[in-house]
């Protein structure tokens, strides 16, 4: 399929944004971002931010980049693509765009960075780039248990609705906080307390539970090596579809750093 | 020593806290300092806020921490504090001033309804020690895609940016302050960049001196590993990835501090 490229454009950003909305749905740590910072995005004048339309004039992706003159040194920033089209196909024309501008403008050297596009290794290493694993890293810590479970437990009762064949109580235990759900045929409802018998009770540390929601442990691997308790009265099978279902594997991005 | 905590003021303590940023990251200038303060407190409604160490009437230590939303999964966005400009001045460290900062900026993130925190952070860094101990635990790395047209140029920008950087850094003049040296990079296929360092600036050498007191032999991509933490630079010469033609093992320790520009012993 042949995308357009076109510079972005000031009545860019409802879209830009929608896309961006899309786009985040698929990884965990990507920071929500108003319309209005699209605004600013797409209110920049310079041939450093392009987006791709597909054959019906909809945007479907775009890339940012800044160029610093006096280093000359260009950056790609983001790139983001609808999750509906496929991620090299949309980004590779828009890479190869700002790349070809930057190369116009005499850069000695470009960078691109992410935390942690699954796609750039394929993107970057085929213009020739070579990867560089900086000792930046991201640094997560959970301050509240008791709210931090109150805030999540609408992904859990959702994730817990697509666990099929079985109804039961749950009880996920984190330090001093504590959260019930009870899964009928039906629906799913979250309790504060309750004293009926759980199926199934997960027993993990705060550090844990943020490493697993943000996708970079694994649930089932932690449960086999005994960092997460489970006591059940479920088989193990059933248990690793359980955390399978709560703990579904995430790729972790950020886009945003402060 | 004294000291006490407080919020940062707009209109006060913009200068000390450019030079104390200019000193731990970038250069900044007041007016950006000003710019930042104010930019943090529109975008989250006035939740942000700066809090400073403040030792004899000056402003010694800074921690920031802005409002942001992280996707968690399944269209959920929790409210996390966002804690960013953790910095003291070289001559305050090791005195437990960010601690009590970082305790400070938590227990305003717990107290104003937020249930977690977030931050970005280099694994090398000494603070990096610190916030494990507040409970913060590493999530992801950051990889770079690199790649570069004209070597000499960034060469050129990098002594340019380490001789900002000796401007602003009370802790790198005086670690380089009786140091004198001629180091020679050979770069394989790139070409032989040198420079010096004497008089308490680095130069740049476009031909290379006949008589040096140290020579590198590796290429572009193990410097820059090394420059961004990928690659210890005792490993890079473990692993013959650097070799090292000429140079005492100071000169060597010396090297190290400047290429990855961690002053602290």
């Amino acid at each position: 399929m042949q995308f357009q490229i076109r510079l972005m454009q000031q009545d860019d950003a409802e879209q830009l944004e929608k896309i961006y909305q899309r786009f985040i749905l698929n990884y965990v740590g990507p920071v929500a971002r108003s319309l209005k910072v699209f605004r600013r995005i797409a209110r920049k004048k310079d041939n450093l931010r392009w987006v791709a339309l597909d054959g019906q004039g909809k945007i479907v992706g775009y890339i940012l980049s800044t160029y610093m003159k006096r280093k000359r040194l260009g950056r790609i920033n983001e790139i983001i693509v609808d999750p509906n089209y496929d991620f090299e196909t949309v980004a590779c024309p828009l890479v190869d765009k700002v790349y070809n501008i930057f190369l116009e403008k005499g850069a000695a050297a470009v960078h691109a960075g992410s935390i942690r596009n699954p796609h750039y290794p394929q993107i970057f290493t085929k213009l020739g780039f070579f990867d560089v694993e900086t000792d930046g890293v991201f640094m997560y810590a959970i301050t509240d248990v008791a709210k931090f479970l109150d805030e999540i437990t609408l992904i859990i009762a959702c994730r817990l609705k697509k666990m099929q064949d079985w109804n039961g109580w749950l009880q996920i235990s984190c330090e001093e906080g504590s959260r019930f759900f009870r899964k009928d045929s039906e629906d799913v409802q979250s309790f504060m307390w309750t004293n009926y018998d759980v199926d199934c009770k997960i027993s993990l540390e705060s550090d844990i539970l943020a490493c697993i929601l943000l996708g970079v442990v694994n649930a089932q691997e932690a449960w086999a090596e005994g960092i997460i308790k489970v006591e059940t009265t479920l088989s193990k099978g059933r248990v690793n579809e359980l955390l399978a279902v709560l703990f579904p594997k995430k790729q972790f991005l950020a886009l945003d750093y402060w | 020593m004294q000291y006490l905590l407080r919020e940062g003021q707009e209109g006060k303590d913009e200068v000390k806290l450019a030079q104390i940023l200019s000193e731990c990251f970038d250069p900044a200038t007041p007016r950006q300092v000003r710019l930042w303060l104010r930019q943090a407190k529109r975008h989250s409604a006035g939740w942000s806020r700066i809090f400073v160490g403040e030792v004899d009437g000056e402003v010694v230590s800074n921690v920031s921490v802005e409002l942001k939303e992280l996707h968690l999964g399944e269209g959920v966005y929790v409210k996390t504090g966002g804690i960013g400009g953790v910095c003291t001045c070289s001559d305050y460290r090791r005195k437990g001033i960010m601690t009590k900062l970082l305790q400070q900026c938590l227990v305003y993130v717990r107290n104003s309804g937020v249930s977690n925190s977030s931050l970005y952070t280099g694994l090398v860094l000494p603070a990096h020690r610190i916030y494990q101990r507040f409970g913060f635990c590493d999530i992801e790395t950051w990889p770079m895609y690199i790649k570069v047209f004209d070597f000499n140029y960034v060469f050129r920008t990098w002594i340019r940016d380490l001789n900002r950087h000796l401007k602003f850094s009370k802790i790198a003049r005086r670690t380089l302050q009786n140091w004198n040296c001629s180091v020679v990079f050979e770069l394989g296929d790139v070409d032989v960049q040198s420079f010096r360092f004497g008089h308490g600036r680095f130069l740049r050498i476009s031909k290379p001196p006949k008589s040096t007191d140290m020579v590198i032999a590796t290429s572009v991509e193990t410097l820059f590993r090394i420059m961004w933490g990928a690659i210890k630079f005792e490993d890079a010469i473990k692993t013959e990835k650097m070799q090292i033609k000429k140079g005492s093992d100071a000169d060597l320790q010396m090297l190290k501090k400047i290429l990855i520009r961690i002053w602290d012993k």
